[in-house]
C-alpha cells in the first residue's frame, strides 16, 4: 500500500522537538566542555549556569524563530524583535550567575550595584554572555535550515542545502569540542592538582555529540527527501520513516560498538603518527614565531627614522610645555569626600526605580512579541489560580471604592440613599450610527484576537491580519473574513450601512470568539 | 558531503594524535565506522538489486493493459532506499508516470503496476526504469541505474469499412471480365458445357462421361485478386488545418481495407508508403510485395503503426517500382487527402497499364468536385472518407 500525498509535507510538531532535542543535546556537550574547561581555569565562576545558558539559547532562538514564521516582521519591526529578544537574554545570563550564590552574597553584589553600575558587566557575564549569543545565532541558523528542510529543493536553489549546512555545523561544532577537550586534558596533565574528568566522562560527551550529530544528519537527509519526492509526486511506502530510523539506530549500534571494541592508542604506528603531528605542530608554531619576530623587526626598521626625527625635535623644541606638577595631598582632600548615607539611599532608589522599570518595559515588550508564552505561562496552574486572584481582588477593589463614594456622595447631600448606580467614572461615548457600531465590534474583535494569542501588529493593515489569522488558526478563517468585510465596507464604502451589515458582523463576532475559545482549549 | 567527513576524520585524526587522547579515536572510528558501512551497503544495495519489466509487445489500439516493473532484493541485507522512477509515453500514460520509494528487506520482492491505454498507433518506448539509492546520511551520492527500454507498437485502429462509408462487399477485387483473356490452368474451380470454339485440351472427360455431355473445365481467371494499398501521408497534401487528424484517418482505413481485405476476401494485400519510420526516425519507403495471411497482415499493421506524416514524402513515384511486380488486372487502391492534377494523371497511367485503380480520398478539400469529374471520366471508383463514424454520410460510389 502507498501514499501519493501531492502537497509537499510540511515540518511536522514532531520533528520539530525531535531536532530540538538533538540541538539541545549537542549544545550541551559544548557548553559541558566549556563548563569542565572553565572550572580548571577559573574555579571561581558558575559553571552550573554556563551549562544551562546555551541551553536557555537554543531555546529561544527555536522559539523565536517559530513566532517570526507564524508572523513574519519586516525592516525596523524585525530588528526591534530581536533586539529585545537580546536584552532579555542578557538579564536572563545576568540573572543565572546568580545561581548557586549564597543569598548573603547575592544581597552583598546587588547592593554594590548602584555604587558600581559596570559590576553588572563582569569579566564572567561578559564571557557567558558571549557564549550564549554565539550558542542562539547558531541555533537561529539551525532553525531556518531545519525549516529549509521542509520546502521544495527549488527554494533553495541558490544557497547550500540545509542538510549540507547542517552537516557544516556539525564539523565545526565538532572540531571546537575536539579543542575544547583536548586543551582540558592537556591543561589537567600540566596542572598539579588532579581535576580532569574521567575518561569515560570524555567519552561520553563526545560519543553524545557525535551519535546526537549523526541521528540529526540522518533526520534532516529523510525530511529533505521526502520533500524532493513529494515534490515529485512520488508514492512513499508508509513504513519508510519507521525502516529509516531502524536502520540508522541499527547502523550508528553496530558502528559505536565497534568503535569502542577497536584497539585505542598504544600501537606504534599511532604512536609514530603522534609523533609526526606533534612535531608538525612545533614545526607551524616555529614558523608562526619568526614571522611574528620578522614582523615586530619590519616594524622597528619602518618607525626607526621617524623615531628619531621626533627625538631630535623633542630636544630641539623651546616650546614644549612643562610637565605639570604632581598632585599633592592637599588638591586631593579638596576633590572628593565621602558622600552622605542620604545620597546613597537616593541614588540606590533612583538606580533600582530605573532599573526595574527598564525591566518591566522589556518585559512586557518581550512579551508582548511572544504572546504563545503567554498563553503558556497563563494555562499553568499556579499562575492561572493567581491570575484568577488578581482579578478578584480587582473586583472587591472596585465595588469597595464605588461603594464608599456613593457613601460620601450621599452623606455630602444628607439625603436618602439612591437607588440607582453611579455612573461610570470615564462615560464612553456608545455608538449610534451602523457605521459606528461596526467599528466598535471590529475592535471588540482585535481585542478579543489579541488575548487570545493573535493580536494585530501596528504595521498590519485589516486585511493583513486576516491572512495571517487564517495561516495561524485556519479554523477561525471564515469569521475573521466577514469580520474584516464588514469592517472594510464601513471604513471605505461611501454608500450608508444598515442594520444588516451590523448583525452579520455581530454573527461573525460570536463565531470568532467561540471558535478561538475552542482552538484554545484544544 | 563526504568532503565535511573527510575534513572530520583529519581532524579527529590530528586530535587524538596531537592530545592523545583515547576517546578521540573513538569518536573517530565510529565516524570512519559510520562512513565505510553506509558506503559499503550503498554499493552491496546496488549489487543486490535486480529489476525488470513485463509488458506485452504488440498492443490494439484502444486496448487496456497493465505493465510491471519488478524490483528484487537477491542479499539478506535490507535495501535502506529506492527511489523508482518508471518513464512512459505521454501518448499512453493513464496518469502519472509510476514513481515509487520502497525498502526491501532482505529477499523481498516488490512489484509496481501501471496502467497503459493505447488511444494512440505508434511506436513507443517504454522506460528507462531509473532507480536511485543511496545511504541513510546522505554522505554517499546516491547512485542511479538505468534499466532497459522496452518498444510497444500499437497498431492502428480498425474499423468496420462501412463506418468509413466504404462498401463492405469486396470493393477492391480485381476486374470482373466476363471474358477472361487467359486462364490459370492452376487454379480449377469447375466445369461448364461446352461451346463452340473452347480448346479441346479443356474438355474433362470424367465429367462429360458421367453427364453424357461434353464438359469443359473453368479456371479463374489470371486477372489476380491481388491489392495494393498505396497510403500517401505527404502533409502537402493534406487540407491545412486537419492535416494529422486527416493522415491517421488515412491510416486507419487503409489498415481497415487490409484486415478486410485478407480476412474477409482471403485477397493477398500489399502496403507502398511513404514516410519517417516512428522507429528509426528517418525517411523510410514502407513496402510489402502483394501476400496473404495472417502474418503478412501483422507485419502491414506494424508498418502502418510505424509510419509517420512528413513533408515532401510523396509516395507516387515509388508506385511505378511497386506494380512492376503486380499481376495484370490487379488493384490499386490510393488513399490520399488530395486528388491534384500529378495525382490524376498518376491514377490515369497506372489505369491505362491495366490495373483496377480505386482513389479513396480523405477528408479532402474543394477540390473533391474537380476530381470526382476527371475521375469519373477515366472510369476510375472514387470515395471520400470523412469520419470513422460518418458511414451515412461516407463515400459515394459512381461509377
Amino acid at each position: 500500500m502507498m501514499t501519493r500525498d501531492h502537497t509537499p509535507p510540511e515540518t511536522t510538531f514532531g520533528q520539530w522537538v525531535f531536532r530540538s532535542i538533538a540541538l539541545a543535546g549537542m549544545t550541551a556537550c559544548i557548553a559541558l566542555a566549556v563548563a569542565l574547561l572553565v572550572r580548571q581555569i577559573q574555579p571561581s565562576w558558575n559553571t552550573l549556569f554556563l551549562i544551562m545558558a546555551p541551553l536557555i539559547a537554543t531555546a529561544e532562538a527555536i522559539f523565536s524563530h517559530h513566532i517570526l514564521r507564524l508572523r513574519p516582521q519586516r525592516g525596523s519591526d524585525y530588528w526591534r524583535f530581536r533586539l529585545i529578544e537580546l536584552l532579555v537574554l542578557f538579564v536572563i545570563v545576568r540573572l543565572g550567575l546568580f545561581l548557586g550564590d549564597a543569598p548573603n552574597h547575592m544581597l552583598h553584589e546587588l547592593a554594590q550595584w548602584p555604587r558600581q553600575p559596570l559590576r553588572i558587566l563582569s569579566v564572567e557575564m561578559f564571557v557567558t554572555f558571549m557564549f550564549t549569543l554565539i550558542t542562539w545565532l547558531f541555533a537561529l541558523d539551525a532553525a531556518r535550515d531545519f525549516e529549509r528542510a521542509g520546502m521544495p529543493p527549488d527554494h533553495y536553489q541558490d544557497e547550500s542545502s540545509p542538510l549540507h549546512s547542517i552537516a557544516m555545523r556539525f564539523f565545526w561544532g565538532g572540531l571546537v569540542l575536539l579543542f575544547l577537550l583536548g586543551a582540558l586534558l592537556a591543561d589537567a596533565r600540566t596542572s598539579p592538582i588532579p581535576t580532569s574528568p574521567p575518561a569515560w566522562g570524555i567519552l561520553a560527551i563526545l560519543m553524545t555529540y557525535f551519535v546526537f550529530g549523526l541521528i540529526l544528519l540522518a533526520e534532516v537527509h529523510f525530511a529533505t527527501q521526502v520533500h524532493m519526492w513529494a515534490h515529485e509526486r512520488a508514492q512513499m511506502m508508509p513504513t519508510l520513516s519507521l525502516r529509516w530510523a531502524l536502520y540508522t539506530a541499527l547502523l550508528l549500534t553496530i558502528a559505536g560498538a565497534f568503535a569502542l571494541l577497536l584497539p585505542p592508542i598504544g600501537t606504534n604506528a599511532f604512536r609514530a603518527l603522534s609523533d609526526m603531528v606533534t612535531f608538525a605542530v612545533e614545526l607551524v608554531w616555529l614558523g608562526y614565531t619568526i614571522l611574528f619576530y620578522i614582523t615586530l623587526l619590519l616594524l622597528f626598521l619602518i618607525t626607526l627614522p621617524f623615531a628619531w626625527l621626533m627625538s631630535r625635535f623633542a630636544e630641539s623644541s623651546p616650546l614644549l610645555p612643562e610637565a605639570p606638577p604632581p598632585p599633592t595631598a592637599f588638591s586631593i582632600q579638596q576633590s572628593g569626600g565621602t558622600p552622605g548615607t542620604w545620597f546613597d539611599i537616593l541614588r540606590a532608589v533612583m538606580f533600582w526605580g530605573i532599573l526595574l522599570y527598564a525591566l518591566s518595559t522589556l518585559f512586557r515588550a518581550y512579551l508582548a512579541d511572544h504572546p504563545e508564552a503567554v498563553g503558556a505561562i497563563r494555562a499553568l496552574h499556579p499562575i492561572a489560580w493567581l491570575r484568577r486572584l488578581w482579578h478578584w481582588l480587582r473586583r472587591a477593589a472596585s465595588t469597595l471604592q464605588d461603594e464608599t463614594r456613593r457613601l460620601v456622595a450621599s452623606a455630602r447631600m444628607k439625603s436618602p440613599l439612591p437607588n440607582h448606580p453611579l455612573p461610570p467614572r470615564h462615560p464612553q461615548r456608545r455608538p449610534r450610527t451602523p457605521r459606528e457600531r461596526i467599528f466598535a465590534l471590529y475592535h471588540h474583535a482585535l481585542r478579543t484576537g489579541a488575548e487570545h494569542g493573535v493580536p494585530r501588529l501596528p504595521t498590519q493593515t485589516p486585511h493583513e491580519y486576516a491572512h495571517a489569522v487564517r495561516h495561524q488558526r485556519p479554523s477561525v478563517t471564515p469569521a475573521i473574513e466577514t469580520i474584516t468585510q464588514v469592517f472594510e465596507q464601513a471604513r471605505y464604502a461611501p454608500y450608508p450601512l444598515d442594520e444588516t451589515d451590523v448583525a452579520r458582523i455581530e454573527a461573525a463576532l460570536h463565531a470568532w470568539e467561540a471558535n478561538l475559545q475552542r482552538t484554545d482549549e484544544a | 558531503m563526504w568532503h565535511i567527513f573527510l575534513f572530520l576524520v583529519l581532524a579527529l585524526l590530528a586530535a587524538a594524535a596531537f592530545f592523545q587522547v583515547e576517546a578521540f579515536l573513538s569518536v573517530l572510528y565510529l565516524v570512519v565506522l559510520v562512513y565505510v558501512l553506509s558506503r559499503l551497503w550503498a554499493r552491496q544495495s546496488m549489487r543486490a538489486l535486480v529489476f525488470g519489466r513485463r509488458i506485452p509487445q504488440r498492443l490494439f489500439w484502444g486496448e487496456h493493459i497493465t505493465g510491471e516493473v519488478w524490483l528484487e532484493n537477491k542479499s539478506r541485507l535490507p535495501i535502506a532506499w529506492l527511489d523508482v522512477h518508471e518513464s512512459l509515453p505521454v501518448a499512453l500514460a493513464s496518469g502519472e508516470s509510476p514513481h515509487e520509494v520502497v525498502s526491501l528487506l532482505g529477499h523481498e520482492r516488490h512489484t509496481i503496476t501501471y496502467r497503459l491505454v493505447c488511444r494512440k498507433r505508434g511506436v513507443y518506448t517504454i522506460g528507462p526504469s531509473t532507480v536511485r539509492l543511496g545511504d541513510l546520511f546522505g554522505l554517499v551520492p546516491a547512485r542511479v541505474v538505468g534499466g532497459d527500454v522496452d518498444e510497444l507498437v500499437v497498431y492502428p485502429r480498425v474499423v468496420p469499412l462501412t463506418q468509413l462509408g466504404l462498401p463492405a462487399h469486396a470493393p477492391f477485387v480485381g476486374m470482373k471480365n466476363r471474358v477472361p483473356l487467359l486462364h490459370d490452368p492452376s487454379r480449377f474451380v469447375g466445369v461448364r458445357p461446352y461451346a463452340e470454339g473452347d480448346p479441346p485440351r479443356q474438355i474433362h472427360w470424367p465429367a462429360s462421361a458421367h453427364l453424357d455431355e461434353l464438359m469443359v473445365k473453368t479456371f479463374e481467371p489470371t486477372i489476380a485478386r491481388e491489392t495494393l494499398l498505396v497510403l500517401d501521408v505527404d502533409l502537402a497534401r493534406y487540407a491545412h488545418g486537419q492535416r494529422y487528424t486527416a493522415i491517421e484517418l488515412a491510416v486507419t482505413a487503409t489498415a481497415s481495407m487490409a484486415v478486410h481485405l485478407v480476412q474477409k476476401e482471403q485477397q493477398a494485400v500489399g502496403l507502398l508508403a511513404h514516410g519517417i519510420d516512428g522507429l528509426r526516425q528517418s525517411r523510410e519507403l514502407f513496402w510489402l510485395p502483394v501476400q496473404s495471411g495472417h502474418g503478412h497482415l501483422v507485419h502491414m499493421l506494424e508498418y502502418l503503426a510505424r509510419i509517420q506524416p512528413a513533408e515532401d514524402v510523396s509516395v507516387l513515384p515509388h508506385v511505378r517500382r511497386a506494380i512492376a511486380r503486380l499481376s495484370w488486372g490487379a488493384t490499386i487502391v490510393l488513399a490520399t487527402g488530395d486528388a491534384d492534377m500529378d495525382v490524376l494523371s498518376h491514377v490515369a497511367t497506372w489505369q491505362r497499364q491495366g490495373f483496377h485503380v480505386v482513389l479513396v480520398m480523405v477528408r479532402p478539400g474543394l477540390s473533391v468536385r474537380e476530381a470526382r469529374r476527371t475521375t469519373d471520366i477515366l472510369g476510375v471508383p472514387l470515395y471520400v472518407v470523412w469520419d470513422e463514424h460518418m458511414f451515412a454520410l461516407g463515400g459515394v460510389h459512381k461509377p
